[in-house]
């Protein structure tokens, strides 16, 4: 204690700390015993007014007082605690004296500390505490990332005993401001020059934030106490601001003299005894306001995040006090992060009353629990007269904050940059798991086609439907959100929309998301206005005050609105969050009431198609009572079709009549909802970046999409914009979150495209990949990925009606495409992501500059040019001729044709083959007729001679072969389609 | 462990306490305290000599620090957590409310050594709602031969905490419960009903943190019993009464288990006549598919197996009530009445303007103090809701969301959580479907719509002609004992059921899973309702049937 004394300048700032909880769970030898803090304050009452003086007194009397009381053997106890305390002290000033952003600094300092290292980067601690001058600010902002970084004994030290060493660290601080700016450390230097009585000093405080891990207040237990810590939580009450008695200056009424800086910490607190020896005061005091010392106090309510709270159990609420520069930074309704420390305190009742005027009644208090009569003492002063020691009530948990921020603003205000949060995040989600869940987490990380099998246990009371699975999958994975330097928000949340037949399980995609995510909205369009959906102005009964009240879209903030029934909602509902969908806000302009409110939720939407059923003959748009830009801000839409068909059938029979037999053992998904839960949370802790190569897929996949779309000829839902592009972007992110990777391949790109091809494919066609087409019969898993992920027939069903409307008649190709699909999405990705790297790349049109091994790959689009082309030729020649034409002729006409485009031979040998598959195939879909020989010798039926045709093909050598246009092909409907 | 002892800890119950803290060994000592109170009272016989806090013995009545039993249901696990101390400066037990006596002790508060603080969780519980008559009484035991006389309440009289009850306006025991023991402290949710076992006292409210303090009976917990959502066991299947045991004692296992199918067979004929007699005009068809409801329950929640809703669809209307008599509020049918004779949780909720205006149904969180709704009812609680005159709104969206998901969003400032019901919901109305619900399963009453018939489904529960006493016993037994039995589906039943929906599928394209999910619903309840551990392909077809006929009814 007197090493203390004399090594620090002379302040009070030396006084032991001010509360006496923290001491209880103090696990160094030198503290044995809890200090509490009435002690101190006796000693306070004890020093004399003189500054210099009280210091010394103050240092000795706890230690003469606990020794009385308690008959414990002191000895040199203090002197202990102490050097722990100055040292921490002293590496604290060193750190803040010598701290850079750069990392390779010198190693924990040497306890020599006034001799700053001399660093050459910014001295960012030294620089705030002169910006603090500046700006009058009191509080210190101290990165416990930093100090982690710089000096991790001294960090886990502070983190362990925060509130112990608290007054040596803001003696740190103040130390520092004494020395860098010495006249900021009074409030009135120019007058404390003059007048040595209102030499006030101030009060300086040490904020820290970024501390690794938030807990929730759930988590909360009484080893937690004087730790620092970092809870979050949603400010539900927020008191106003007071001041709170910090010193108190008392006058005894009975002899007069002052007795000045009696600390005060969480309730009045009057010297016990008067120091004038002959006078023996113990309860006559009057207040002085003017030379007592107040500090703004604030106590807000918080209540635990939604998503922290088990499922069935009720919110905990805990308050929290807040100080000086920290009030007013939280309002009711945000959810903040409050870093500082667990405490315990004599009596919440009392926290409501800092300071002032409740003196009378405590010594009434006390006076009457003196006499024993604190029992029939009844009426308002019970609670606080109870805590004074007749029952246990008064011990209440509350939480000492230093430092508020925005629970969202973490990641923004990180200066590291986006990485270094990451590997934090990831590795603190990771600390909090228990062995086994971490076990099994690794376990999980370390398996192979880990995606496939996420999406095999995503709603697995599901039966089929594995492409929506994946998409739901995609959501809970989320994208990246991001910030464009003017501050734009671009959202990473993934929208989806379920179109389908009644009792196709939609409700049931729903209604699992909801239950296996804690924020998560479930609301029916139906039943849902405008203000259900998003927010409405309320008058509140009570004041008159009008009030926003929060509808399904921001109670989903950060989680999943499902929304049943979407295509029910009225068109001006629809429109009503339009703005929520992409800007992720809800701006209200009502009543006076001006506010942009964060939505920052993915929407699943589950849409009946119009008339009940989805009728195939018409695009998704028709089909679908939603407007185009409400359709264009989904990210995927997927159809599920009601299909009767005996197999299937049987298995979803045997589905349900299992569920009811066995329950949870028919469904076994590989993870349980809670692994899968904590995999998520894992993966959402990456923020995926794109490679340059995934990125010139993407640009290259974007380009497709939109020349689809300018060119016409597919009729898509809606127009592809830049939203296509970004949802692409997100799907990627989610698919390399999914894998648990920070890097963004082509391979997760290509199976993005894949996927917001079928959302829109329902109206698009297809790539023609005449290769693969000859290959179809070997090898049927390994197909393309567009058509592969045609789980059920259903899908491409679809798209062969939207084939027929564009004229076309693609059905064979789609159908077959689809046949050898089912159940080979998702187990075949990395076959299908290899094929779709190697084409990738390349350019899709033939004027492009070729490669060696360049596959006959053409746009859906140019396949129908061709095929019109060439079947109006065919048809010339035959109104012409009467006779087909030959199929060499036919080729070298083609060619002939296409002359000013090749360049070389390479590519006319591609063009070459590019018309024989081009004929093959027109063949097959039945647009053509070949015959072998002379056409009048054999002109066979049609249907029997095509359907074996590919067969002959393959072997047919010298024969002549003459083409002719199908006779159920429509010549003035191809033509009108040709470009 | 002498009965003097046990005759002891129920009458100072303080004193125990303190003896065994003096002699406990290390480890947590409000575990041990659980578990040796537990051993204490594990007889039937000694736990029902506890005295037990209901509405005709409120807490007023008994004498502070006496050992009660509190069947209660949990109402609300928001509030804070509490610290107390432990032990005091001279070594004494803390807990249980047991404070420091001594005077001199005031002065030293400050000595209070911080290491002895422990937590206790708080919890507001209220007797439990919906509980049927004759339940409480089965589960109360005898009268206990202790002398005090009840209390007469008089019926005006409102608890102050009068708002955490489901029906403020009943009489009912509302009291803050302390569990010193926190272990599995989490397990206990809104909604459970259990049995606390403690020492009652009186202390300042918890809840209360903006205004002063008042003082609320407040349960010290010793140790506590769960109930399952059925409240009273009984066997299934269904085995014989004792009376008819000796009868047939001499007869093989098959005969008997053949006998006894039989005897549920008839037992459950009668049950369904004298519903349909008593409350729906004759209709045997309805009566079966109320008590099919009855039985319903959650089965599982993933996958959600969840109990139908049923719909009484050409319910008629009261008959008019004369004018003079406008105040009276309309009656309630009598089924209602029914229900409350064979369940042991039941509640009727009469849909009416005034209702919907002015009563919660929602449990809300104002100020941290979580006012009970209508809804709030314990897990396993069958729901009769008459439709009135009243338009959509809010607050049937609730009752939906039971009907639906089994889940009830309580309200809390800033966000809504849902927490899981198991509440079977009967609506009665007029329409042709109920107007303002979606329920799985709809049926018609077929009755005679003649004033006097009309009038005799709204009579009063008096008039109700009660089967012979061990007759309601084995109706009771039925009932209940369904609602806790267990269906399973055997293999060739299985390979039945799925062939036959193929087929049928294949003639009828408008059926859809959601047909197989009902009819399996409802034979599992069939093959309850008679008490067969596992559905037959016989069972399977009537169920069939039976859903068959109803929906021709209504087609």
């Amino acid at each position: 204690m007197d090493v203390d004394g004399a090594s620090s300048p002379p302040l009070r700032y030396t006084s032991l700390p001010p509360s006496s909880a923290p001491m209880a769970t103090q696990s160094s030898p030198g503290r044995s015993q809890a200090t509490p803090r009435r002690n101190r304050q006796q000693a306070d009452a004890l020093a004399l007014a003189d500054d210099e003086a009280e210091e010394v007194e103050q240092n000795g009397a706890p230690s003469r007082r606990r020794r009385g009381p308690k008959g414990q053997i002191n000895g040199d106890v203090p002197i202990v605690k102490d050097a722990v305390g100055e040292s921490v002290q002293e590496a604290f000033e060193t750190f803040l004296r010598t701290f850079t952003e750069e990392i390779d600094l010198a190693p924990t300092p040497a306890s020599d500390g006034g001799v700053p290292s001399a660093p050459d980067g910014e001295l960012i601690y030294i620089e705030q505490i002169h910006t603090m001058r500046e700006y009058e600010l009191t509080t210190l902002y101290v990165d416990y990332g930093h100090l982690l970084q710089k000096d991790d004994v001294l960090a886990d030290a502070i983190q362990k005993q925060y509130y112990r060493f608290l007054p040596y660290i803001r003696r740190a601080v103040h130390n520092l401001v004494a020395e860098f700016e010495p006249e900021y450390l009074k409030l009135n230097p120019t007058a404390a020059a003059t007048d040595s009585v209102n030499l006030q000093s101030r009060e300086f405080n040490v904020a820290f934030y970024h501390l690794p891990l938030v807990s929730g207040i759930r988590d909360l237990r009484t080893d937690r106490i004087g730790t620092l810590m970092s809870i979050s939580g949603t400010v539900t009450r927020t008191s106003e601001v007071r001041p709170e008695l910090l010193y108190g200056s008392f006058i005894c009424e009975v002899c007069g003299g002052l007795v000045n800086d009696i600390e005060q910490q969480f309730k009045y607190t009057e010297p016990s005894l008067c120091p004038n020896p002959t006078c023996g005061n113990r309860t006559a005091w009057q207040l002085q306001i003017d030379t007592s010392k107040f500090t703004d106090w604030q106590k807000v309510r918080i209540q635990e995040n939604p998503s922290e709270i088990p499922t069935g159990s009720m919110p905990r609420s805990l308050d929290v006090i807040l100080r000086s520069e920290m009030v007013e930074r939280a309002k009711a309704g945000d959810k903040c992060v409050f870093t500082g420390t667990f405490i315990v305190v004599p009596d919440v009742s009392q926290l409501g009353l800092p300071g002032g005027n409740k003196a009378e009644l405590q010594r009434e208090a006390s006076r009457s629990t003196a006499t024993g009569a604190a029992a029939s003492v009844g009426g308002a002063g019970v609670t606080g007269l109870k805590s004074l020691g007749v029952r246990d009530l008064a011990y209440k948990t509350a939480f000492l904050a230093c430092m508020v921020h925005d629970a969202d603003g973490r990641a923004g205000t990180n200066i590291r940059g986006e990485e270094d949060s990451l590997e934090d995040d990831g590795q603190a989600f990771a600390r909090s798991l228990t062995e086994p869940e971490f076990e099994e987490l690794k376990h999980m990380l370390e398996s192979d086609h880990i995606y496939s099998r996420l999406v095999e246990s995503i709603a697995p009371t599901v039966y089929g439907h594995e492409i929506v699975k994946k998409g739901l999958l995609l959501q809970l994975m989320g994208g990246v959100h991001k910030q464009t330097p003017e501050g734009m928000h671009l959202r990473g949340d993934i929208n989806i929309c379920i179109v389908g037949d009644p009792s196709t399980s939609k409700s049931q995609f729903l209604k699992y998301i909801c239950s296996f995510l804690p924020r998560a909205v479930y609301t029916s369009g139906k039943a849902s206005s405008a203000a259900g959906l998003t927010a409405a102005v309320v008058k509140d009964e009570e004041t008159g005050d009008f009030t926003i009240e929060a509808g399904a879209l921001m109670l989903a903030d950060n989680g999943i609105c499902a929304i049943d029934e979407f295509d029910k909602m009225d068109i001006s509902d629809q429109v009503a969050i339009h703005e929520a969908m992409e800007q992720q806000t809800i701006s209200i302009a009502k009543a006076g009431i001006h506010a942009t409110l964060n939505a920052r939720t993915s929407i699943l939407a589950a849409a009946n198609p119009i008339g009940g059923r989805y009728d195939r003959k018409k695009s998704l748009r028709a089909n679908v009572a939603m407007t185009a830009p409400i359709m264009s801000r989904f990210d995927l839409f997927f159809v599920v079709l009601d299909e009767c068909d005996e197999k299937s059938d049987l298995n979803i029979a045997k589905h349900i009549v299992n569920v009811h037999r066995f329950q949870d053992e028919a469904i076994h998904p590989e993870f349980s909802t809670e692994a899968l839960q904590r995999y998520i949370r894992y993966a959402r802790t990456f923020n995926p970046k794109m490679t340059p190569e995934a990125a010139d897929v993407l640009v290259e996949k974007y380009r497709i999409l939109r020349q689809d779309d300018a060119s016409g000829a597919s009729r898509n839902s809606y127009r592809i914009t830049v939203r296509q592009l970004e949802s692409m972007i997100r799907l990627s992110e989610a698919i390399a979150r999914a894998n648990c990777t920070a890097e963004i391949t082509p391979a997760f790109v290509r199976e993005a495209y894949t996927l917001l091809r079928q959302s829109i494919i329902h109206v698009e066609q297809d790539d023609i990949d005449f290769d693969e087409e000859e290959l179809e019969g070997e090898r049927e898993g390994d197909r393309r990925p567009r058509a592969s992920s045609h789980v059920n027939g259903e899908d491409s069903q679809d798209v062969d009606m939207s084939g027929l409307q564009s004229g076309m008649d693609t059905d064979g190709f789609n159908e077959s495409g689809a046949v050898g699909s089912a159940g080979q999405n998702g187990g075949t990705p990395s076959a299908a992501l290899s094929r779709a790297a190697s084409m990738a790349p390349q350019p899709q049109q033939a004027q492009e500059q070729p490669k060696p091994k360049r596959r006959m790959v053409i746009t859906h689009d140019k396949y129908v040019t061709l095929q019109s082309l060439i079947v109006l030729h065919l048809s010339q020649v035959e109104r012409e001729t009467g006779r087909g034409m030959d199929r060499d002729e036919l080729i070298d006409w083609y060619l002939e044709l296409k002359e000013d485009e090749i360049q070389d031979v390479e590519e006319l040998e591609y063009e070459k083959e590019l018309i024989t598959k081009m004929l093959r195939k027109l063949v097959k879909d039945n647009y053509l007729i070949k015959i072998r020989g002379d056409v009048q010798d054999s002109l066979p039926p049609s249907m029997e001679e095509s359907s074996g045709q590919q067969s002959y093909d393959s072997q047919d050598g010298n024969v002549r072969v003459f083409y002719m246009v199908h006779p159920s092909v429509d010549i003035d409907q191809a033509s009108s389609s040709a470009p | 462990m002498t009965a003097d002892y046990r005759q002891q800890a129920l009458e100072n119950p303080t004193l125990v306490l303190r003896q065994l803290y003096q002699t406990r060994p290390s480890g947590s000592f409000p575990r041990l305290v659980a578990e040796h109170f537990q051993k204490l009272f594990e007889s039937q016989n000694a736990f029902q000599r506890i005295p037990w806090l209901d509405v005709n013995r409120p807490p007023e009545s008994y004498e502070d620090r006496t050992l009660v039993r509190f069947r209660a249901m949990v109402q609300d696990t928001s509030l804070s957590t509490e610290m107390y101390l432990s032990q005091f400066a001279d070594g004494g037990c803390g807990g249980w409310g047991i404070y420091e006596t001594d005077g001199g002790s005031s002065s030293s508060v400050q000595e209070v050594d911080y290491a002895n603080l422990q937590e206790c969780s708080v919890l507001w519980a209220t007797s439990v709602p919906a509980e049927s008559a004759w339940c409480k009484e089965e589960l109360n035991g005898p009268r206990s031969e202790s002398a005090r006389t009840p209390i007469p309440t008089t019926s005006g009289q409102v608890s102050p905490r009068a708002h955490k009850y489901p029906h403020p306006d009943t009489n009912h025991v509302g009291v803050q419960v302390k569990i010193y023991d926190r272990e599995g402290i989490d397990s206990y949710k809104s909604t459970d009903v259990v049995t606390f076992i403690g020492i009652l006292s009186t202390e300042p409210c918890n809840l209360d943190q903006t205004h002063t303090a008042a003082d609320v009976p407040t349960l010290h917990v010793l140790f506590s019993q769960r109930h399952s959502p059925t409240v009273l066991s009984r066997p299934f299947p269904r085995s014989e009464r004792p009376a008819r045991q000796e009868r047939s004692i001499g007869s093989s296992d098959e005969q008997r288990s053949e006998s006894i199918a039989d005897d549920t067979q008839q037992v459950r004929d009668e049950l369904i006549s004298w519903i349909a007699q008593e409350a729906l005009g004759g209709d045997r068809v309805a009566a079966e598919w109320i008590l099919l409801s009855c039985i319903s329950r959650v089965q599982s929640r993933h996958p959600p197996l969840l109990p139908p809703s049923l719909v009484i669809s050409r319910f008629p209307p009261p008959p008019p009530v004369p004018s003079t008599t406008a105040s009276v509020p309309p009656p309630i049918p009598t089924i209602s009445a029914i229900l409350r004779l064979l369940l042991p949780l039941t509640d009727t909720l009469p849909l009416s303007l005034d209702t919907l205006n002015k009563r919660r149904f929602v449990p809300e969180s104002q100020d941290e103090d979580l006012h009970a709704g209508l809804l709030q009812l314990p897990q396993g609680t069958v729901v009769l809701i008459t439709e009135g005159g009243v338009r959509e709104g809010q607050l049937l969206e609730r009752v939906q969301d039971i009907m639906d998901a089994q889940t009830l969003a309580y309200v809390f400032p800033y966000s809504q959580f849902t927490f899981p019901t198991d509440i079977s919901c009967i609506v009665l109305s007029e329409g042709r479907k109920s107007t303002f619900f979606r329920t799985d399963l709809n049926v018609p009453l077929r009755a005679s719509t003649s004033p006097a018939d009309v009038a005799a489904l709204y009579k009063p529960a008096d008039e109700i002609k009660l089967p012979p006493a061990e007759k309601l016993v084995a109706f009771r037994d039925l009932v209940v004992g369904a609602r806790s039995g267990k269906v399973q589906v055997p293999e060739p039943t299985s390979e039945h059921i799925q062939l036959n929906f193929v087929r049928e599928r294949q003639g009828d394209r408008s059926l859809t899973a959601d047909d197989l999910i009902r009819w399996m619903t409802v034979a599992k309840l069939y093959a309850l309702s008679l008490h067969e551990p596992s559905l037959s392909i016989e069972t399977w077809q009537r169920a069939k049937a039976f859903d068959d006929q109803r929906r021709a009814a209504i087609a």
